[in-house]
C-alpha cells in the first residue's frame, strides 16, 4: 500500500469519527433532556424554596449570604447566570467594555457574587427571537431569557420554564412593590399574558406606560405655508392632502411601509384595528370588521390620488423614514420616540422645519378609537429550568432597584412603613451626570447620550459605589425590569411640566437627566414631547372620550394561532396591500373575510372567546 | 465509468480489495445521511423540544397532510417550480452562449478581464444586490427612465404579480451566468485544436466550427449540468426571494423556501417545516434519478 493510500484512509476515518462525535453529542443531550426535564423543574423549585428563606442572624445558607436583617447580601462562592441580549448598532460601550464586561456586570460580580455570561448576542430582536426558538429546540436555553408572549406559553407547556409564584413570595420587598405598582396601573392585567395553567411563568418588565403608543406627527411649517390648520377629521385630511399634493406632487402626504405601519393615521377615524375588541358580549377580530373595509377604501383612495408613496410596499420602516428625514413627508403616525429618529435627523437636515404631535384623526361623525397592545406585553423575563439559582434573578432585580432609587425618600418611607424594610443602600449624593456635550463630541454618530453605557464610577468610591441609571438600563438588557412604572411615568410628567412652566425644580432626578440630554440632542425633542405627545397621552390614559382601548386578548397564542397564524397574516397583509394599491377592488375584502374564517379564523375566534369567558 | 464493468470476471471481492479506499470514502456521506435521517424523523413526529426528538409522539404523515391542506400550498409549489425552471433554463442558455462567445475572443487579456468582471456578481450577497436593484427597478429608477425614452410607461417590477417572476429569473441569470460559464470554458480548452484546424482546412467558418466542434465537444458537460440542476427544480433561491418579495407579490413570489422560513424559523414549527423540506428533497432526488436515467438512455452518457 502506498503512502498516499494510507493517508487517504486516515483522512476518511478522521472525518467520519469527527462527524460521529458531533452527532453523538447531540444525541445524548437530547435523550438526557427528555428524561430529566420534568423532574428537574420540581427539584429546582424545591431547592429554591429552601435556599431563599431569609435568615435573621446574618448567616449564609446554600451559598447565599444574608445580613442580620435578613436582607440578601451576596452569593459566596460566586455563581454564573447565562442569558442573551440584543445589542444594536447604536448601543455603544466605553472603550474596552462590552455587554458581558462593563461597569454594571463588574458591580454585580464584585458585590453580589453574580456573573453574567451571554449565550449569544443578536443585532436585532427578530433574529434574537429566532435564536431563542432554536435554543429551545436544541434544549440549550440560557438560565434567564427574554421571550415573546407566544414563546412563554410554548416553553412553559414544554416544561422549560420555572413557575415564579413561589419565588415571588420570597422576593425582595422592593420587587414586590414594583409588581403591586404595575398591577395597580394595569388594572390587574399585568400577569395575564404570562399565566399558563394558573401559574406565572414570566415577569413583564416595565419602565413607563408610554412605550406602546403611537401618535400623529405633522410638519407645521408646511401647514403654515399652505395656510391650513391642524386636521381633526377625515374631511380636514381630504382637504389638506389635496392642497399639499397640488403644491408638492412628489411629496408624501402620509407615510406607509411594507408592513402597513403608519396606517393608523387613517384607521383611528373609522375605529378600525387588527386587535381583539369587545362586541356583543364576546371578542371579535378587528381586521375582518366593516370598519376596516371603510378604512381600506379611504387608504386606496389616497393611494390612487398619489398621497401615498406608490412603492410603499417594497420599503421597510428604515427606508420609509428616509422620506421623512429628507423632508418629503407631511404627516406620519409613529412611536412617541420618533422625536429621536427620524425627527432629530430631519430637524438637523432642515433647520427651518418644525413638527407638532397632534391628536388622532376622528371620523366625520366624531368616532375615534385606537386599540393597542399593552405596555406590559412588550418586554418580559423568564427563568428556565436549566437555571441552578432561579431566585438569583430577583435578588439582582431587587438590588438594582434599591440602589437606583436610594434617593427616593418617598419610596424609602413606603417600604419602611408597609413592608417593614430598611434600604440596604444609604442615601448618596448624586454624582454629576455624564457630560453629554463631551459624549456627543466623542461619539458623533450616537442619537442620544443615554445610549452610552459608561463604566464611570471611580473605584475608590466607598462601598459598592453609586449605581446610576446607565447601569440600570444595562439591567434591562440582561433581563431585569428596570423601573417602577409609576415613577417612570412621573419622570416624563415632570419633564412636560418643567418645559411648560419653565420651572426646573419640578424635574425628578431621572427626568432632569433626560431633560438635559434631549435638549442637548435637539431642543425640538422636549418641545414636541411637552407640547403634544405628553398632554395627549395623559388625556387618553385618563380614559377621556374612550379613545384608547387595550387589546381585549391578552392571553398566550392559542393552538390554532400557532398553526394557522402565518397563513392568515400573509393573507391579511397581501389582501390589504393590494386593495390599497388598487390591484384588487375593495370587494376582495369580503372574500378575505370568508377565507379568514374558513381557514382557521373561526377556530381562533372560538379559542379567544373561551379565554375571554374564563378570564371575565 | 469502467469501474463497474471491470469486476465481472474477477468477482466482487477481488474488486473490492483493490478499490476499497473509494468505498471507505463513502462512509462520510453515508454517515451524514444517517445523522440527518435521525433528525428527519421529526417530520413524522409532533416535535416538542421538551420531550426531545426521540420522545416526541409519532404522528405519521400528519404534517404532510397539514401542508397539503394549506390553502396557499399549491400556489407556493407552482411559484417555486416556475421560478426555478426559469432560472435553470435561462441560466444554462446564457452561460453556454456566453462561453461560446468568449471562446472565440482572440485577445487573452481582454478575455480574462471580461471573465473576471462577469463572474464578480456571483460573490456578492443578495442583500447587497437586492438593495441596489430595489432602487434601480423602482418606477422612478434608472431602468424605467431608460424605458421612458422609448415611450414605455413605468413598470413596478417588484410590486406587480405579472413582473415579479421574470424579474427574479433575469436578475439571477445576470448574477450567475459568468460563474456558470467557467465550467464550459474549461471543457472547451479540452477540445483538441487539431479539430479546428482540420475544419478550417475543409472550409468551415466560425459558426460551422462552433456548431460541429465546440458544441459536441462540451455536450457531455451540458448533459451533466442539466441532470444535476434538475435536482434544484424546487429551489427557487431563498436569499434572493426573501430580500426582494413583499406583500403585493405574495401570490407569485412566495416560494417553498420562504414558506419554510416563515413556518420554521419565525413560527418555530419545526415538524411542519421539516416535512415540507423533506417533500422538496424527495421530489428533487426523484427528478435527478429520472434525468440521469433518461440521459443514459438517449445520450449514452451517465453522470452516476
Amino acid at each position: 500500500m502506498t503512502k498516499r493510500k494510507i493517508l487517504a484512509v486516515i483522512m476518511c476515518l478522521a472525518l467520519t469519527v469527527s462527524a460521529a462525535l458531533s452527532g453523538c453529542g447531540q444525541t445524548t443531550s437530547q435523550s438526557q433532556s427528555s428524561s430529566s426535564s420534568g423532574a428537574s423543574s420540581e427539584s429546582q423549585a424545591e431547592s429554591s424554596e429552601v435556599s431563599s428563606q431569609p435568615e435573621t442572624d446574618g448567616t449564609s445558607e446554600n451559598g447565599i449570604v444574608f445580613d442580620d436583617q435578613g436582607r440578601f447580601v451576596k452569593y459566596d462562592p460566586p455563581i454564573t447566570l447565562t442569558t442573551h441580549a440584543v445589542v444594536g448598532a447604536n448601543d455603544m460601550f466605553h472603550d474596552g467594555c462590552d455587554i458581558e464586561n462593563n461597569g454594571w456586570t463588574q458591580w454585580l460580580k464584585e458585590n453580589l457574587g453574580i456573573e453574567w455570561k451571554m449565550k449569544w448576542v443578536s443585532a436585532d430582536s427578530e433574529s434574537n427571537s429566532q435564536k431563542l426558538d432554536l435554543a429551545f429546540a436544541s434544549d440549550d436555553l440560557p438560565d434567564v431569557i427574554k421571550p415573546g408572549v407566544g414563546q412563554v406559553a410554548k416553553y412553559a407547556q414544554a416544561g422549560k420554564l420555572v413557575a415564579m409564584d413561589d419565588l415571588l413570595e420570597d422576593a425582595p420587598p422592593i420587587v414586590k412593590y414594583y409588581i403591586e405598582d404595575a398591577e395597580a396601573l394595569s388594572q390587574g392585567a399585568f400577569w395575564k399574558p404570562f399565566i399558563v395553567n394558573g401559574k406565572k411563568y414570566s415577569m413583564p418588565s416595565g419602565t413607563d406606560s408610554l412605550s406602546f403608543w403611537t401618535i400623529n406627527f405633522i410638519r407645521t411649517d408646511i401647514l403654515k405655508e399652505l395656510n391650513k390648520s391642524e386636521p381633526k377629521t377625515i374631511s380636514d385630511l381630504d382637504d389638506l392632502f389635496a392642497a399639499y399634493h397640488e403644491k408638492y406632487p412628489n411629496g408624501r402626504a402620509m407615510m406607509l411601509d411594507k408592513d402597513l405601519n403608519g396606517w393608523e393615521l387613517i384607521l383611528t377615524a373609522y375605529g378600525a384595528n387588527t386587535a381583539w375588541t369587545e362586541k356583543d358580549g364576546g371578542l371579535v377580530y378587528g381586521a375582518i370588521q366593516p370598519e376596516m373595509r371603510r378604512a381600506l377604501e379611504k387608504l386606496a383612495e389616497y393611494y390612487s390620488k398619489g398621497y401615498i408613496d406608490p412603492e410603499f410596499v417594497v420599503k421597510d420602516s428604515g427606508k420609509a423614514n428616509e422620506d421623512v428625514i429628507a423632508g418629503n413627508a407631511l404627516m406620519f403616525n409613529g412611536a412617541w420616540h420618533s422625536i429621536a429618529n427620524p425627527l432629530t435627523p430631519m430637524w438637523n437636515a432642515l433647520p427651518d422645519s418644525s413638527t407638532a404631535a397632534i391628536p388622532f384623526i376622528s371620523g366625520d361623525d366624531g368616532t375615534c378609537s385606537v386599540v393597542k397592545d399593552t405596555w406590559w406585553t412588550t418586554d418580559n423575563t423568564a427563568i428556565t429550568t436549566s437555571c441552578e439559582h432561579p431566585e438569583a434573578l430577583f435578588y439582582v432585580f431587587g438590588d438594582n432597584l434599591e440602589s437606583y432609587y436610594r434617593n427616593e425618600t418617598e419610596l424609602r418611607e413606603t417600604l419602611k412603613n408597609e413592608y417593614n424594610y430598611e434600604f440596604k443602600y444609604p442615601v448618596t449624593e448624586v454624582r454629576s451626570p455624564l457630560n453629554t456635550e463631551e459624549i456627543a463630541e466623542k461619539y458623533p454618530n450616537i442619537g442620544q447620550p443615554r445610549q452610552l453605557y459608561l463604566y464611570d464610577y471611580p473605584e475608590e468610591e466607598e462601598g459598592c459605589g453609586f449605581m446610576n441609571d446607565y447601569y440600570t438600563e444595562q439591567g434591562r438588557w440582561l433581563g431585569c425590569g428596570a423601573k417602577i412604572v409609576s415613577i417612570g411615568n412621573a419622570d416624563f410628567g415632570s419633564m412636560a411640566e418643567a418645559y411648560n412652566t419653565g420651572d426646573r425644580s419640578v424635574l425628578s432626578t431621572d427626568g432632569g437627566k433626560m431633560f438635559d440630554e434631549w435638549n442637548s440632542t435637539h431642543p425640538n425633542m422636549v418641545k414636541t414631547f411637552a407640547e403634544g405627545i405628553y398632554p395627549y397621552w395623559d388625556k387618553l390614559m385618563s380614559g377621556e372620550g374612550g379613545v384608547l382601548k387595550a387589546n381585549g386578548y391578552a392571553g398566550a397564542s392559542t393552538d390554532t394561532m400557532v398553526e394557522k397564524q402565518t397563513y392568515l397574516h400573509k393573507l391579511e397583509i397581501e389582501t390589504f396591500a393590494q386593495i390599497i394599491m388598487g390591484t384588487q377592488p375593495i370587494t376582495a375584502f369580503d372574500e378575505f373575510v370568508t377565507n379568514w374564517s374558513a381557514n382557521g379564523g373561526e377556530d381562533i375566534t372560538k379559542e379567544v372567546n373561551d379565554w375571554y369567558n374564563s378570564n371575565k | 465509468m469502467n469501474i463497474t464493468q471491470n469486476h465481472g470476471r474477477q468477482g466482487f471481492a477481488a474488486y473490492l480489495r483493490r478499490r476499497w479506499q473509494l468505498y471507505a470514502m463513502l462512509l462520510i456521506p453515508a454517515f451524514v445521511v444517517l445523522l440527518f435521517n435521525y433528525v428527519l424523523t421529526i417530520a413524522f413526529k409532533d416535535f416538542n423540544p421538551g420531550e426531545g426528538i426521540v420522545g416526541s409522539p409519532w404522528v405519521g404523515l400528519k404534517w404532510f397532510k397539514t401542508a397539503m391542506a394549506m390553502p396557499d400550498f399549491t400556489s407556493i409549489v407552482w411559484n417555486t417550480f416556475i421560478i426555478a425552471v426559469g432560472k435553470i433554463v435561462c441560466g444554462q442558455i446564457a452561460a453556454i452562449i456566453f462561453a461560446l462567445l468568449l471562446n472565440e475572443v482572440a485577445n487573452p487579456v481582454y478575455k480574462r478581464i471580461v471573465q473576471t468582471v462577469t463572474y464578480f456578481p456571483h460573490f456578492l450577497s443578495w442583500v447587497i444586490i437586492g438593495g441596489i436593484f430595489t432602487d434601480m427597478l423602482s418606477t422612478t429608477g434608472i431602468l424605467n427612465q431608460f424605458l421612458g425614452i422609448f415611450g414605455i410607461k413605468p413598470i413596478f417590477f417588484l410590486g406587480s404579480n405579472q413582473w415579479f417572476q421574470p424579474t427574479m429569473v433575469i436578475l439571477e441569470t445576470w448574477k450567475e451566468f459568468g460563474w456558470g460559464a467557467i465550467v464550459y470554458l474549461a471543457a472547451m480548452t479540452n477540445i483538441s485544436p487539431d479539430l479546428y484546424e482540420a475544419a478550417a482546412m475543409d472550409g468551415a467558418g466560425r459558426l460551422k466550427s462552433i456548431w460541429h466542434i465546440t458544441l459536441p465537444g462540451i455536450s457531455s458537460i451540458i448533459v451533466m449540468l442539466c441532470v444535476l440542476n434538475i435536482g434544484n427544480i424546487l429551489n427557487a433561491g431563498f436569499d434572493q426571494i426573501l430580500v426582494m418579495y413583499n406583500p403585493a407579490v405574495y401570490r407569485t413570489g412566495d416560494v417553498l423556501d420562504t414558506f419554510i422560513y416563515r413556518q420554521g424559523l419565525l413560527d418555530a414549527q419545526y415538524s411542519l417545516s421539516t416535512a415540507i423540506g423533506l417533500f422538496k428533497s424527495v421530489i428533487g432526488l426523484a427528478l435527478t434519478l429520472t434525468a440521469n436515467y433518461l440521459a443514459t438512455r438517449f445520450t449514452n452518457y451517465r453522470v452516476f
